[in-house]
């Protein structure tokens, strides 16, 4: 019963988003991410550094960044994985915040 | 406390003394500090986990200082580590009751999605269709069984990569790799379909 109630749901779900070509679930694949998507596979580039590289990199460019130095010019690939990578991003942002806290 | 210099602290971190002691419980005290600070902004829930993840920052440190190239200040250096660690711990303490949905290769299609919209006008219908059914065809055709797994269940997941990651047996590291393959194989399908980046950068 519950199964059943499950899966009317998700049809109706289906129904809304062919209507209005939006999904309403945050956890199925959406029209706005599958764009991100493409566009991210469009950007794809050889020379990408993984997380770890990029935090090998990272107290450096953190640091030129506050020195209002130009890090992504120094550091493009830094720069690049920082743009790709949500998660990087983040953990950039606190560093900031720390380098900022005076000792 | 951290007005060591580089030298000072790779020396008193390095070599068994009374000194190294005091190094040590120097730059434990300074992690926490700083990660109190940082978490305090927008994390208060969680500062009890500020000393284990020092100890952490400590241990892997120790662990990691020949490779530190002295590019930076060390203390910089090692708060990375500590906002890594801090940061993939937080993650994991939210997302922990969240499971992934792992498709099977023959059930996949993003036929489902549509990113058609009514304004379209017939040629970018004709070129969105194009993308769609070269992308489900290059995921089905072009990526191993486990790049297929790994894109297609974050590309479904509202889940943090490294959070995928670990459900895979895995990390973040090596799933960006998995993924930048993935994305790559894609990239040559759709520029073998004739798709070109003005068409991708017309998507509305």
């Amino acid at each position: 019963m519950k199964r059943l109630t499950k899966l009317k749901s998700r049809f109706f779900t289906r129904f809304a988003e062919a209507l209005t070509g939006r999904s309403s679930s945050p956890r199925s694949l959406t029209r706005d991410r599958l764009l991100g998507f493409v566009n991210m596979v469009m950007a794809t580039r050889d020379d990408e550094i993984s997380c770890a590289e990029c935090g090998e990199q990272l107290s450096r460019f953190a640091e030129l960044t506050l020195a209002g130095k130009s890090a992504n010019e120094a550091i493009p690939l830094v720069k690049d994985h920082l743009d790709r990578c949500a998660e990087c991003r983040e953990e950039f942002e606190a560093l900031l915040e720390v380098l900022r806290e005076s000792d | 406390m951290s007005d060591r210099t580089n030298q000072e602290w790779l020396q008193q971190l390095r070599s068994p003394s009374p000194d190294n002691r005091s190094a040590i419980d120097d730059l434990r005290a300074l992690v926490v500090r700083k990660l109190r600070h940082v978490l305090g902004r927008s994390h208060t829930k969680h500062l009890h986990i500020v000393e284990d993840i020092a100890q952490e920052t400590i241990v892997k440190t120790l662990d990691k200082i020949h490779t530190f190239r002295g590019d930076s200040r060390f203390t910089t250096w090692v708060m990375r580590i500590a906002v890594n660690l801090a940061y993939t711990e937080l993650r994991r303490r939210r997302w922990k009751d969240v499971s992934l949905d792992v498709f099977p290769a023959e059930m996949f299609s993003l036929d489902h999605v549509s990113i058609s919209s009514r304004r379209d006008s017939p040629e970018d219908k004709a070129i969105k269709s194009s993308i769609v059914e070269t992308l489900n065809q290059a995921i089905r055709t072009s990526l191993t069984e486990y790049q297929r797994q790994v894109l297609v269940a974050s590309l479904n997941s509202e889940l943090p990569m490294g959070e995928v990651a670990e459900r895979f047996g895995t990390n973040r590291n090596a799933l960006y790799k998995v993924l930048h393959d993935a994305r790559a194989k894609l990239k040559d399908a759709l520029a073998r379909a004739g798709i070109t980046e003005d068409d991708i950068r017309a998507l509305r």
